[in-house]
């Protein structure tokens, strides 16, 4: 069996510019942050970002000029409010926006993982969102002559989810307590005509054969695998690791002009060579301080 | 022991008047959002609803988000995903299954909110400005407009301004009685629509046959001409309209002593 | 009153000239942030009553915080000799009594007992308690069993004035979780005038007596505790992170020149604890990581993991 594993500086050069690229997680939940950071720092450019619950993950790579599409139900920096660089954006102009609401987000991802051309149900209908959006159309039913809406498949050019171990043939897990809003991921890692998984560890194959029902994605469906302690850090990360509200909150900050997150750029992205170096920045005491306690 | 009880809160006022809607054997849904005033509306003031209606006995299932019957008052100090997943309940369904619970029509009523409503109840979520890039680009349609496709009834609690209660809303993301009559039949949305509209000055309904907003109640301590100042658009008001029934002594006890003692619900002190 | 306290508080605890015994065993379960902290206060001329702690023996030894040893065996597993240990045995700085391990255990496990002293023959016909020429090198009676007419020999029960372990889990009520091999930490809390404890987690009560099998030194041992992350570093603990090899070599090399090994403390000793986690930085404490499966750290390499 081949190694799948790589750096993420590696995985991340799988991008090309002008990709689709779908990003998993839910608002402040495991998004894959720290693959998102690395796409900012080799200043990927002109992408299609597709997401089902999207949050600073967007923010960050709309901010920093990584994308021309943002597909997505959600853009929102949770309880802080509107994401600021989303929002500059998005009436700047710089962005097209299709929206889509949780189900039919969703749908694309359940289509695109199960090889259905389309799904069709009653989503969407009487609202304005499928103008929007080209993957979203009416159809009528051949069987009871109604209209339905159809949300066709996505199959990104490249997933990217954040996962919690995986063996190095690519055989991905979860912890047996996940939370069920960041399990839109098997669809995402499922749909993806690549797919990236970063992982909180790398573990040996008898760890993943010892629990082989929590494979989430087998090694055929994963083009690659990358360790990333804290991979979604400041989101959190099921029973790993809780949010951190103090750093997002200065994110929230630094993101209200665009010179603050140019220096928000510079000092937490561009200015650190890789995901350790971030990590360090963090410092022990703060990640010691979000993960969680009493696992044995 | 007698406790001299401080006037109910507007928040206190909107929980019991929600409350009174719920009945027996409907499966309710509200969603995890977070934030502030948002959360107030949105989480706080339908889950303390929702503890008011158990306590009369009446029965129905409660779904957050993807949790079915969870401890109420046992809601964790911060929805980060530690703390949710400590959340004791029935189940914790799969995502998927989660929304198909919303289009198969299990859902019969759900709690959602935007940052406009018209006179139909359509919301949007989505933009301020109607053509071109927006003027204010807002979170997106979420699974609001899933509920509001869906849900045999939505309650839409919003704060009650001018600039929210607006004559048309500029983008449709969640569908209330469109233009009028008739309209979610020919548009084929299988779900009711949205049944009350609850404010902070005021509960709200749609009338049978127009189906435009008509003003039910107003507040204790609130002028019908202070609902009307703060309603964009023409409301319907019947003759006579009351008063939202204050919450009796036993209802705020049991918000402050069980329900909600740190302020978690309706003053948003949740992480 | 809690027994809750920071890891300064508990050190405020031990006084100079007391009696001290310490978990661990080997590169494993050593309370060290405990000992660094002693080190940076500068508290001297303590009894170490240690058994298997080669950790704390031989920093403490090379900090010159001791005037006697009571001890079985030290040593660094894989590295060899504990040198600053040696060292002050060498130069007859530091008093030492020999013991086999079994007799020191067993010292131990009457002082928990309440017995006045152990029966034992784990030291009879070698040098270890004394001669045939009167020298006493250990406090003993030889004496004849009052059922026959075997002989044995009676050691005085030890109870160290303080015993410092490190566990895994703790409560509030200090109650201490510890997993993988134990050693002979039970018999020293049981021993101890004092029991302090740090852990690695303090979790709710509720979860300690869901998991009642992993408590190995009960609360009503225990008079002080405090949550100490990595507070075992540079030795490990079982499933949670592995020992620092690197550092250990760091540590063995350092230690073979005294004035190499007091720049070695200097660094260690600087700032609190959290400082010195700090300047280990995160990658390192991340590259400890143990494997779920095997609970220890692996490598891994082009064909695979490694041990």
């Amino acid at each position: 069996m081949t190694s799948k594993v790589a750096t993420l500086s590696e995985a991340i050069g799988l991008i090309k510019d002008g990709d689709s690229v779908a990003l998993g997680g839910h608002t402040l939940r495991r998004h894959p942050m720290a693959a998102a950071a690395e796409i900012v720092r080799q200043r990927k450019r002109d992408l299609h970002l597709i997401g089902w619950n999207s949050g600073i993950d967007f923010d960050l790579l709309v901010g920093a000029g990584c994308a021309r599409i943002a597909e997505t139900s959600y853009v929102g920096i949770s309880g802080f409010g509107l994401a600021r660089n989303f929002r500059r954006a998005a009436e700047a102009g710089s962005i097209e926006i299709r929206e889509h609401s949780e189900i039919s987000a969703l749908d694309m991802f359940r289509a695109g993982a199960s090889g259905m051309a389309f799904i069709a149900s009653s989503v969407l209908m009487g609202t304005d969102v499928p103008a929007t959006n080209p993957r979203i159309a009416t159809v009528i039913s051949p069987f009871d002559g109604k209209p339905y809406t159809a949300v066709q498949a996505a199959h990104p050019d490249v997933a990217i989810i954040h996962a919690h171990s995986a063996d190095r043939h690519g055989n991905v897990q979860l912890d047996a307590l996940h939370w069920p809003d960041n399990d839109a991921d098997v669809f995402v890692g499922w749909a993806g005509k690549t797919t990236i998984v970063t992982v909180e560890q790398l573990v040996s194959d008898e760890a993943i054969r010892e629990h082989p029902d929590f494979t989430i994605l087998p090694r055929d469906a994963v083009t690659c695998v990358v360790e990333a302690p804290y991979g979604a850090y400041p989101c959190c990360c099921d029973d790993r690791y809780t949010y951190d509200l103090d750093f997002v909150g200065d994110y929230y900050a630094a993101s209200a002009d665009p010179a603050g997150f140019a220096r928000y750029l510079d000092e937490w992205v561009f200015g650190l060579a890789d995901h350790d170096a971030f990590l360090q920045k963090v410092g022990v005491d703060r990640l010691l301080a979000i993960t969680t306690k009493g696992a044995l | 022991m007698a406790v001299a009880l401080a006037p109910a809160t507007t928040e206190e006022i909107m929980s019991v008047a929600l409350s009174r809607q719920f009945r027996a054997r409907e499966h309710a849904f509200i969603g995890l959002g977070t934030g502030d005033r948002a959360f107030i509306y949105a989480v706080g003031i339908p889950t303390v609803a929702a503890q008011l209606a158990a306590d009369r006995g009446v029965d129905f299932c409660l779904q957050y988000g993807t949790l079915l019957d969870p401890s109420i008052t046992g809601i964790p100090d911060s929805l980060g995903d530690p703390d949710l997943l400590d959340w004791e309940c029935a189940a914790r369904l799969p995502v998927e299954r989660c929304l198909d619970v919303f289009r198969r029509g299990l859902m019969t009523c759900s709690f959602i909110s935007g940052a406009q409503i018209d006179k139909f109840g359509n919301l949007n979520s989505v933009r301020i400005g109607r053509e071109g890039p927006p003027k204010v680009r807002l979170t997106g349609p979420i699974a609001q407009a899933d509920h509001a496709v869906f849900a045999q009834r939505t309650f839409v609690i919003m704060p009650h301004e001018r600039r929210v209660f607006v004559d048309r809303v500029d983008f449709i993301s969640a569908p209330g009685h469109g233009d009028g009559p008739g309209w979610r039949e020919r548009q084929g949305l299988p779900g009711g629509g949205p049944d009350k509209v609850i404010t902070d000055k005021a509960v709200l309904g749609f009338d049978a046959v127009s189906r435009r907003m008509t003003l039910d109640s107003v507040h204790p301590g609130v002028t019908v001409d202070e609902v009307v100042a703060a309603t964009g658009f023409e409301l319907l008001i019947p003759a006579g309209v009351g008063e939202t029934p204050s919450p009796s002594a036993a209802e705020l006890a049991a918000i402050r002593g069980r329900i909600d003692p740190t302020g978690k619900l309706l003053q948003a002190r949740i992480k | 009153m809690s027994k809750v306290g920071t890891l300064e508080e508990l050190v405020d605890l031990v006084k100079p000239g007391m009696s001290i015994s310490f978990g661990g065993f080997a590169h494993s379960l050593t309370p060290l942030a405990f000992v660094r902290e002693l080190i940076r206060r500068d508290i001297r001329d303590l009894e170490l009553i240690g058994i298997a702690e080669a950790w704390a023996a031989d920093m403490l030894a090379g900090a010159g915080s001791l005037r006697k040893i009571v001890f079985s065996n030290f040593m660094f597993e894989g590295f060899g000799l504990c040198r600053n240990f040696s060292r002050v045995i060498e130069t007859g700085a530091v008093e030492f009594e020999d013991y086999s391990h079994f007799a020191l255990a067993s010292r131990f496990s009457a002082a928990g007992l309440g017995l006045p002293f152990a029966t034992v023959r784990s030291l009879l016909g070698s040098d270890l308690a004394g001669s045939d020429d009167g020298v006493q090198r250990v406090r003993h009676v030889d004496f004849t069993s009052p059922f026959g007419d075997e002989r044995v020999m009676l050691l005085p029960a030890a109870s160290p004035d303080v015993v410092v372990i490190h566990g895994h889990r703790g409560d509030e009520h200090g109650n201490v979780q510890i997993l993988g091999a134990t050693a002979v930490i039970e018999e020293q809390a049981r021993a101890g005038k004092t029991v302090i404890a740090t852990v690695e987690q303090f979790v709710d009560s509720a979860e300690i007596r869901a998991t009642p099998n992993h408590t190995v030194v009960p609360g009503l041992l225990v008079s002080h505790i405090a949550e100490v992350p990595y507070g075992a570093h540079p030795t490990g603990m079982f499933r949670l992170y592995d020992a620092d090899y690197d550092h250990i070599r760091q540590y063995a090399e350092a230690s073979r020149d005294p004035a190499a090994f007091a720049a070695y403390l200097a660094d260690v000793t600087t700032g609190d604890h959290q400082d010195y986690l700090a300047r280990l930085g995160v990658r390192r404490l991340l590259n400890l990581r143990v494997d779920p499966h095997f609970g220890y750290h692996l490598e891994r390499t082009e064909s695979g993991w490694r041990a």
